[in-house]
């Protein structure tokens, strides 16, 4: 009698087994899909962290998980002061998951920010989802591309670009913290012990790499946003070196997905690594782009002043980053940028009264990137494009509008020097006329605040200084 | 009989005292507490700050001091009847009553000492980490007009005209794009002139984007017909705001006038008819909002410590341990399930297999409401680290409802099983 339910059980333990291991073949693939496979040693850890990694096994994902769902709730309810802890907690929990980290810093960043209506506290988690990859995502995880690639993303886009309005405070507070310890635009060949120490302890920034970039990019304007975009998609570039599988080119269905060799199992992705080194490279010449367009940055805390304008002698280097990139990753969506790229430095030459170079490019572009039909001339492309300009003021960005509205001036400023007053009338009102379609077209407060450009005396002193600080010579890059 | 109890309680408090778990409590709450500002991570302000720790501070002393009751009463009943102690008791004119009683009394005279010093630790730090030396004095008068104090909501006078739609889910105020939406607030009596007051309000949009900014306009005015306040800023919908408006008199009438000012992406606001717009008046000190937090959580160890002891009458010590446990676990988490478990949408297929799941899943959480007290209510933390008062009535349902309903409850179930219990069976 007592047999009967043995047989049972051991026959239910049985079908348990077989179904497990039927399920565990499908577990395993989605583990490897989704990058749950932490093989590797975490570096760099505190012996806490590294024991609360191992001890805790599989449950590490289903406190994330919790974690997560308060997260979630708080942040619905506006509650965030328990928000930096928990996003601490979550990525700790689960510390080579780079979707983890990036979410959570972009999160804090773009999504928490946007709660606070005053500039101050959104600075406040803008800096907190910053500090959360720069200090310890990439800490934990120095070879992974992706980290660098979102860290960079948040100087590029969240601090760099025009989307939120409080920018122009997020870009000041940037300036003002670099400058507090460079003490200027750039680091300075014999900076001090405590500076060098900041930068190294506090910035993440180390002293010998900012020298190394500037010396193969540069040199930058380190309080611009840009820069640091740059700096850290360069260091990302150099940690994609060491990564499996960004070497290679896409398989052959011309798709993203790279594979490498796992222990287990040979099919788990290492797309991850490769595709983020490529966005590394399109962050390099997207940031080289900007700072071409914006590099240059006349910054006074007292006076509330922060205008940039461009950096024609940056050209060279941005081409220098997109040839790069388009010989490692030679595809469509580059060469497009790339075109786009050298059709705008075309306009910004051409404004600040460089057209032999201008003219130049044009050739260039023409030559790489024939037209589909009849080429028009380069008189042609001007005017097209300046006319296209003053149509489309509404959705110009402001670098673009500074660049031409600048050009004109400093224009103005080379034939006042040489007593052509007429011409210099003429350059002062097409600087003008510019300006005040671009404003014009800034209906309501909000666009306003955003995409705004200095007033035309701001940008006129900025001009006639340029004009003084650069050789006359036209060919002069 | 109060002889008695006293006496069995006194018995209580000097074996718990001798016992080495009592000193082992100490150094856990002490070390946890005060090692929690050098552990936790702020949002970078000094409010952010206070109120993570003091979230996580009394959190983690009510945690511990709930499993220590439970696991204290679960063995002074138990551990007393394995020993043999409980023999001698029995055969005195003791009704079990007494016993239970004197214990209870005993062991919550330890939780009320327990938490008076994580009380006092918690306090001391908050003051040590917020004292002038270390914040500027700005960071602390915003300190102690939102965080360290004891705000109450004040609601609208009832309007004139009725909020709309009416009838269909919640009734709302609706301001369309350059609309306005007015509520006339009485400041009241109780309000010291010069205290801060703010405005608290929250509001949802007719955009598809939950949490899109909105540009608005709110202005202030008085019953002296003067202007005292203005301010036009985008808001984030969804979320609760508050603006610092000037003192105003008690007794004073404040019109608040919102208007819609949003051109860039025109939007419908939605102002709840009930809770949109309140005013934030300090209503007590956050010292003695303090203690009725602890009084709040004193309420939750009464109860955890007539549950350890009614299973320690009933079973063995690691039972009785176990069954504690598995109820303050269940306890825990019915609220958590209910809440946050809630947000999970599955990808389950087939469907009917899903809506069985959920339904099932649905259904252990509305039972364990059901025989769970609702700890949800009376938590400190709710109200504490957000400056929210806690009034008296909540601390007295909390006793009547922790304490006395479910503790009672327990209490007679504990003593009548006590009573029929047989002592010195040779199982025992």
């Amino acid at each position: 009698m007592k047999k009967a339910p043995c047989i049972l059980l051991i026959l239910a333990a049985l079908l348990g087994l077989w179904g497990a291991a039927r399920v565990h073949e499908r577990l395993w693939d989605y583990r490897a899909r989704h990058q749950l496979l932490a093989s590797a040693p975490l570096e760099n850890a505190p012996p806490l962290m590294a024991f609360t990694t191992v001890a805790l096994g599989g449950f590490r994902g289903l406190i994330a998980d919790m974690l997560w769902l308060r997260t979630i709730r708080l942040q619905q309810e506006g509650r965030v002061f328990e928000i930096a802890q928990l996003a601490d907690w979550i990525t700790k929990l689960e510390p080579h998951f780079t979707t983890v980290w990036a979410f959570q810093a972009w999160n804090m960043a773009y999504n928490i920010s946007v709660l606070f209506p005053d500039a101050e506290n959104r600075w406040r988690w803008v800096s907190n989802g910053i500090r959360l990859l720069r200090d310890e995502g990439i800490r934990y995880n120095p070879r992974d591309p992706n980290l660098y690639k979102e860290l960079g993303w948040l100087y590029q886009h969240k601090i760099g670009y025009i989307m939120d309005s409080a920018h122009p405070f997020y870009k000041r507070k940037l300036a003002e913290t670099m400058q507090a310890v460079l003490h200027g635009a750039r680091l300075e060949a014999h900076a001090k012990d405590t500076d060098l120490k900041c930068l190294r302890e506090e910035l993440k920034l180390d002293p010998a790499l900012m020298r190394q970039l500037d010396a193969e990019y540069g040199p930058f304007d380190w309080r611009l946003p840009e820069t640091h975009a740059i700096f850290w998609a360069w260091r990302g570039r150099q940690a994609a070196a060491g990564a499996p599988g960004v070497a290679g080119k896409p398989d052959a269905a011309g798709g993203e997905r790279m594979t490498a060799a796992c222990s287990c199992h040979h099919d788990a992705p290492a797309s991850s690594a490769w595709s983020g080194a490529r966005a590394c490279d399109q962050m390099m010449f997207q940031g080289l782009s900007a700072a071409f367009r914006q590099g240059r940055l006349d910054f006074d805390p007292a006076t509330d002043l922060y205008v940039t304008t461009p950096r024609l002698d940056l050209f060279p280097q941005a081409v220098k980053a997109y040839e790069e990139a388009i010989a490692r990753n030679d595809i469509r969506l580059f060469r497009e940028i790339y075109a786009n790229f050298l059709g705008e430095a075309i306009i910004v030459f051409h404004s600040y009264g460089r057209d032999a170079q201008a003219r130049e490019i044009y050739d260039q572009a023409l030559l790489r990137y024939p037209p589909a039909g009849r080429p028009i001339s380069y008189d042609t492309f001007i005017r097209t494009n300046v006319v296209w300009m003053q149509k489309n003021a509404e959705d110009l960005p402001p670098p673009d509008a500074v660049a031409v509205v600048e050009g004109f001036l400093f224009q103005a400023c080379r034939h006042k020097a040489a007593g052509d007053l007429a011409v210099v009338a003429e350059y002062e009102r097409r600087a003008r006329a510019f300006w005040e379609t671009y404003m014009q077209a800034r209906a309501s407060e909000d666009h306003r605040q955003r995409t705004a450009l200095p007033e035309l005396d701001i940008l006129r002193r900025q001009a006639e200084r340029h004009a003084k600080e650069e050789p006359t010579t036209e060919g002069h890059r | 009989m109060l002889t008695r109890i006293i006496a069995i309680s006194g018995l209580t408090l000097r074996t718990a005292i001798r016992s080495r778990v009592f000193a082992l409590l100490i150094a856990m709450v002490v070390i946890c507490i005060a090692g929690l500002p050098l552990a936790i991570k702020g949002d970078g302000t000094a409010a952010g700050q206070a109120q993570l720790f003091m979230h996580y501070a009394f959190g983690l002393a009510v945690f511990l001091l709930s499993i220590a009751a439970a696991w204290a009463a679960a063995g002074a009943v138990s551990l007393e009847v394995s020993g043999r102690q409980m023999h001698v008791l029995v055969t005195k004119p003791v009704h079990a009553a007494e016993i239970w009683l004197g214990k209870w009394l005993g062991l919550m005279t330890i939780n009320l000492v327990m938490l008076g010093l994580a009380g006092g630790l918690m306090y001391g730090l908050l003051r040590w980490t917020t004292r002038s030396a270390v914040l500027s004095a700005g960071d602390r008068a915003s300190l102690r007009e939102e965080v360290l104090t004891a705000h109450s909501l004040v609601t609208p006078e009832p309007p004139a005209a009725k909020p709309v739609p009416p009838g269909v889910g919640r009734a709302m105020f609706v301001v369309p794009p350059a609309g306005t939406q007015s509520w006339s607030f009485r400041v009241p009596e109780r309000v010291n002139p010069g205290d801060a007051i703010f405005l608290q309000f929250q509001f949802a949009t007719s955009r598809i984007e939950r949490q899109m900014p909105v540009t608005g306009s709110w202005l202030i005015g008085a019953d002296d017909a003067q202007p005292r306040f203005s301010t036009q800023r985008s808001f984030t919908p969804n979320v609760s705001h508050a603006l610092k408006l000037p003192p105003a008199r008690p007794g004073q009438r404040l019109m608040v006038t919102y208007k819609n000012t949003e051109t860039a992406t025109p939007a419908t606001v939605l102002f709840a008819a009930d809770a949109g717009a309140r005013l934030l008046i300090r209503e007590s000190s956050f010292e003695s909002n303090f203690i009725r937090a602890l009084l709040l959580a004193l309420a939750r160890l009464a109860f955890f410590t007539a549950l350890g002891l009614t299973a320690g009458a009933l079973f063995s010590f690691p039972v009785a341990v176990f069954t504690a446990f598995a109820f303050l676990l269940i306890t825990g988490l019915s609220g958590w399930a209910g809440t946050e478990s809630m947000m999970i949408e599955g990808d389950l297929a087939p469907a009917w297999l899903a809506h069985l799941l959920d339904a099932a899943t649905r259904g252990v959480i509305h039972v364990a409401h059901g025989i769970t007290p609702p700890l949800a209510r009376f938590e400190p933390l709710n109200f504490l680290p957000v400056g929210a008062f806690i009034p008296w009535t909540l601390v007295g349902a909390a006793w009547g409802i922790l304490a006395l309903a479910y503790g009672g409850g327990l209490a007679v179930l504990g003593i009548w099983m006590f009573s029929r219990r047989e002592m010195g069976l040779a199982a025992n």
